[in-house]
This record gives C-alpha cells, sequence and structure tokens, in this order.
C-alpha cells in the first residue's frame, strides 16, 4: 500500500490528509473539547522518551514524557482550560505543521494506519520552541468519520532541551 | 563581606538570598570552581551496569563522563575524552562493548579503560605506553553509597559517607524497599530549563508551593475515582548535615510501595498488603511504616534530588549558564515489583513529575519566571526563605532545607581559596 496510488487510496489519503489538518487546526485554536471528541472512547495518546528506540518503547516498561488513557487525557484538556494551569495561562501561540503522509495499511480490525511527519511551534514568553517529529495514527472508522484510536509523537529529538516541557498538545 | 550574598538573621527570624546570585556570570564561574569541582556528585545507578561491559555515557557539570562496567566486573568512571587528541571516544548513550574506539585517530581502549590498539605504534618511542598516558583517564574519585555512584574531580575530598552526612539515613530508606533491590527504569527525561539551577534545588524539597503552583494536579486527584486515600498533607523538614535537607511527610496519593488507593482495586489492596507485611518482617514496624507511607523530597547537595513521592525519581542538573540548566531524571522502582505495580509507578511518575506530567511545566514556569524577575535585582535584591525560621521542629512546608542548601552553598563560596578547602 505504501507505494501504489490507486483510485480507492487516493480517496483514503485525501481523507486522512483533511482529518488530520482538521486535528492540528483544532489544537491551533486551542478548541481543546472538540479534538478530544476525535478521539474513540478508549483512545490514547503517547509521547515516548527520546532515548529508547520508538519501535522499542512501551509504556508499561518504560519512563515516557506523556502516555494517557482517555481518562487521563480528558483531565490534560480540562487542566488545559484552567487559569490554575499555569504554564498555559496566558495561552501560547501553537502552529502545527503536518506532512509527510504516509497510508501504512490496516490492521487486523480494519483500522487504518498512518505515518506523518510534524513541526510544532510553540510561542510564548518571547521564546518560541519547536517541536519536530513523526506521528503515528491507528484511526478508525465510524459512520464515515475517522476517529483516533491511538496517537503517538515520536520526537525527533535529543531531550527537550531548550523546549523544557510538553505543556500543549503536539 | 561587605556585599553579603545572604542575610542570616535568626534573631529577627529573616533569612535573605541576594538575587544576583542566580544572574551574576561571576557567581556562575565560583560556583563552578568552589561547588562542582569540590563536591561529590551523582554519576548513575549500579543497575544501569547489570554485565561487564555494560556502559552509559552521561554528561555531568558539563563534562562528558564514561560510566562502565569492565570485563573484570569492577565499575570505574572515566573521562569520555580520548588522551591523544581530546576528540570523544563513546558517541553512544548507553550500551555494550568489549572496547572504545576513537572515530578520530582510531586508538581502542578496552573497557577497563587501558589503551588496547594504538595505532601506528611503530612511530612512537618504545615505551611511549608505558606511564599509562594513552589509556582513558579516571575520575579522580568514584564511589557508591547503597547502589547511587557519585564522582569528584577533587583528590583529596573527604570519603562520601562522611560528605553525604545525615543523608546516608534517607538513602537507605530509598534503596531498601525490596530485597531484591532497586533498579533505574528505562527512558529518561531530558530537558532544559531557562532557569539558574538552584530554583530547581529550592522547588524540588518547596512543601509550600504545592497548593498554588499545583492546583490543577489537586484538583485532578480529587476528580479521579479512587485516586485519593483520606491521609492529609503533614510532615516535618530537616537538615541532613553538609548541604543536604529533606522533608518528610504523608500524603493522600498512592505510593506503589504500599500506600493504598481505592482505585488499585481489592487485588491490589492484597498484593500491597503482602508487600508491606514483608518490609515489617525484614525491617520491623517503624522503619516499614516510615518507608511505606510518608514521602520524601531530598536534596543532596549540590544537585542531586531524590524525590520518594506517588514514584521516586532520581534527578541531578547543572548549569551551563547563570540562566540555564541541563536536567536528567529518572524513574526508579523495585527491581522484582509485579508489572501491575511497575505500570502503575510510571503513570504515577509522569501524571506528576517530568515535562509532560500535570505538575512540572507549573514548576518550569514559575522557575522561569523567577529567572525573569531577577533582572530587577540591582532595585528588587533579596529573595525571602524565612518561612518557620523561629519554629522549634520546622514543617514540611517551612523553608529550612533551602536555608539548609544556602548556608552550604554561602560557606563554600565564601573560601578564599580558588579552589576551595574544608
Amino acid at each position: 500500500m505504501n507505494n501504489i496510488a490507486s483510485q480507492a487510496n487516493l480517496m483514503r489519503f485525501f481523507q486522512v490528509q483533511q482529518f488530520l489538518n482538521y486535528e492540528a487546526s483544532l489544537i491551533d485554536s486551542w478548541q481543546l473539547d472538540t479534538w478530544l471528541d476525535l478521539f474513540t472512547e478508549d483512545g490514547s495518546y503517547f509521547v515516548p522518551p527520546t532515548d529508547v528506540a520508538a519501535d522499542e518503547a512501551d509504556p508499561t516498561k518504560h519512563l515516557y514524557y506523556i502516555a494517557d488513557n482517555r481518562g487521563r487525557l480528558q483531565e490534560r484538556v480540562i487542566r488545559l482550560e484552567k487559569k490554575t494551569c499555569h504554564a498555559e495561562f496566558p495561552r501560547s501561540k501553537v502552529q502545527h505543521l503536518v506532512s509527510n503522509i504516509l497510508l501504512l495499511g490496516e490492521d487486523e480490525q480494519g483500522r487504518v494506519l498512518v505515518s506523518a511527519a510534524f513541526l510544532v511551534y510553540r510561542t510564548k514568553n518571547g521564546h518560541s520552541d519547536v517541536f519536530v517529529g513523526n506521528y503515528r495514527y491507528v484511526l478508525e472508522e465510524r459512520d464515515g468519520d475517522l476517529k483516533i484510536a491511538s496517537k503517538t509523537c515520536n520526537l525527533a529529538l535529543d531531550g527537550l532541551r531548550p523546549q523544557a516541557k510538553i505543556s500543549i498538545i503536539l | 563581606m561587605s556585599d553579603p550574598l545572604i542575610i542570616d538573621d535568626l534573631e529577627r527570624g529573616q533569612f535573605k538570598v541576594a538575587r544576583r546570585s542566580f544572574t551574576s556570570q561571576a557567581i556562575f564561574e565560583q560556583e563552578r570552581d568552589k561547588i562542582f569541582q569540590n563536591c561529590w556528585l551523582y554519576l548513575g545507578h549500579e543497575s544501569e551496569l547489570r554485565e561487564p561491559g555494560d556502559f552509559v555515557s552521561r554528561t555531568v557539570a558539563n563534562q562528558n563522563l564514561l560510566f562502565v562496567r569492565g570485563r573484570d566486573n569492577e565499575i570505574r568512571a572515566f573521562f569520555n575524552v580520548c588522551p591523544h587528541r581530546g576528540a570523544t571516544v563513546c558517541r553512544e548513550k548507553k550500551g555494550k562493548a568489549k572496547s572504545f574506539q576513537c572515530m578520530y585517530h582510531g586508538w581502542v581502549f578496552k573497557n577497563t579503560g587501558e589503551i588496547a590498539h594504538l595505532s601506528g605504534e611503530p612511530a612512537y618511542a618504545k615505551d611511549f605506553k608505558d606511564e599509562g598516558n594513552c589509556n582513558l583517564r579516571s575520575l579522580p574519585r568514584l564511589d557508591q553509597y547503597a547502589g547511587f555512584y557519585f564522582i569528584s574531580f577533587k583528590q583529596d575530598i573527604e570519603p562520601l559517607p562522611d560528605y553525604l552526612a545525615g543523608a546516608k539515613d534517607y538513602l537507605d530508606i530509598v534503596a531498601n524497599q525490596s530485597s531484591a533491590g532497586m533498579e533505574i527504569v528505562g527512558g529518561t527525561q531530558e530537558y532544559s530549563i531557562r532557569a539558574n539551577w538552584k530554583l530547581l534545588v529550592e522547588n524540588s524539597v518547596d512543601g509550600y508551593h504545592a497548593e498554588s503552583t499545583h492546583a490543577t494536579y489537586l484538583d485532578y486527584l480529587m476528580n479521579t475515582n479512587g485516586s485519593l486515600s483520606a491521609t492529609r498533607l503533614a510532615g516535618k523538614g530537616y537538615d541532613l548535615g553538609n548541604g543536604h535537607a529533606v522533608i518528610e511527610y504523608s500524603a493522600p496519593w498512592g505510593r506503589p510501595i504500599a500506600q493504598w488507593i481505592p482505585m488499585w482495586g481489592e487485588k491490589g489492596k492484597e498484593e500491597l498488603d503482602q508487600v508491606y507485611a514483608e518490609l515489617v518482617e525484614r525491617l520491623g514496624e517503624d522503619k516499614a511504616k516510615q518507608m511505606a507511607t510518608l514521602n520524601r523530597n531530598m536534596i543532596i547537595f549540590p544537585n542531586l534530588v531524590i524525590n520518594d513521592i506517588m514514584a521516586i525519581t532520581v534527578r541531578t542538573f547543572y548549569p551551563t549558564a547563570p540562566d540555564e540548566m541541563m536536567i536528567n531524571g529518572f524513574a526508579l522502582g523495585v527491581a522484582d515489583e509485579s508489572e501491575w505495580r511497575r505500570e502503575y509507578r510510571l503513570s504515577n511518575f509522569l501524571e506528576f513529575i517530568g515535562p509532560g506530567g500535570f505538575a512540572t511545566p507549573d514548576d518550569v514556569e514559575a522557575l522561569e519566571h523567577c529567572q525573569r524577575g531577577f533582572q530587577a535585582a540591582a532595585n528588587a535584591p533579596w529573595n525571602d526563605i524565612s518561612k518557620g525560621m523561629k519554629a522549634k521542629q520546622a514543617s514540611f512546608d517551612d523553608e529550612l532545607q533551602m536555608r539548609a542548601f544556602w548556608r552550604e552553598w554561602n560557606r563554600r563560596l565564601s573560601t578564599e581559596e580558588g579552589v576551595g578547602h574544608e
């Protein structure tokens, strides 16, 4: 599937591209409740460590930066909407650039596996920090819409220097 | 000194730190020479080097070091610097190796540090290798306590156990949580903060800031069914000598060493009851209770923090400039704990601690704003660290532990010699 351009793939590609761009626009405009609704009821969100290979990292065995099940993801959104979430009050300016979208195929449950590259700029207090890396998505089709079953953000960084924190959604 | 860095006035109950301590380039350089060159500094944990050949390359106080278990099973620390022309010899973060080859001119070193192959050897004098000048250079001092390895750049420093003073008892509490020992869990939180390193020292042992800085974390615990026990926040602060200090307190969150919360279910309760029973049998009721139910935030002077809270973090950091520090955070776990406990330990850890958690990002915001505030030091020169100064026994949310650090910091900076002496 990786390099076969068929008409069916073209439609799927367009659907995925539109979906990822829509997701990014929701994060950038701080519509995080709507963003949360993009996840399935058991959806998860991960940012693995930068000193463990992406294909070896396991949140039950390694210390991740973020390993949210749906419950904690919801709490993350609730927190980000509070004034007492000091790291994001006042809010950062956030801009995602999503590119290199690649359809990797489907898993045994027919879910769509997607890889994409990201650049995320976070600007606050006069500093612009850049997060760069690769997304791995597992997307589920529900009534014609895509939903995120899992989103993993593999940072192409040596740690968070100078970013210090991942206080926004990548 | 006419222009003090610290005002320590017990009579008036006032303790102040000059804000230029956080911004001055001259003080940054003095710290490098009088503190980082003269103290025992944390390097790594024994669990990171399980087998002969295991190595970790790590930067300590800006210097590249190599922490390695040699083929003779001995653990050593080297400057990760080629004796020939200074290139970094091992450029991998960790792994297993019989030898290390410098990429520049191809010198090869055994994992015990000796030169194994001197490329172009016939062109050198016959006895060229004999005095050891071709070997990797060892750190002047390396020692360990309870599995925690420390190095010193100073040859004639006091022995590590003397240096650690009262902190030894608390390292024992962290190290003895299982008869199987403790281990660093894979995955390092590596980050930097645009703030002076001493702000993180203060923050790591600050029981006073939780309610305001971490309001959203406490909200989160309250919102999440079963994440809290009935235990309230209460406890004490102790000066452990030599600049080390600890706060020890009870708290409502779950601790994977035997403070159960309803979220962990009946099966979890059974398991933690067993863990607790084993602790009582091995250590006695008092020690077991202290270990299982009390939280500890400890600073080991100058730059090691071990926080045994909802998880255990080992955190070390060093300044690269007056307004920038590099931080490495590790999770320490019980070596033989069940998958279930390990999962909750990691979950507890990243929920609160670290760059993606619900608390650390707010600490970073606070520290970076303190650093900005210090730009006004010429007209607003003093930080206040007086809380609890008149108390007979400091509370966990007083500032005694920070005063202990600052007094030692000030004592070391006040020595006249470029390289300070006891």
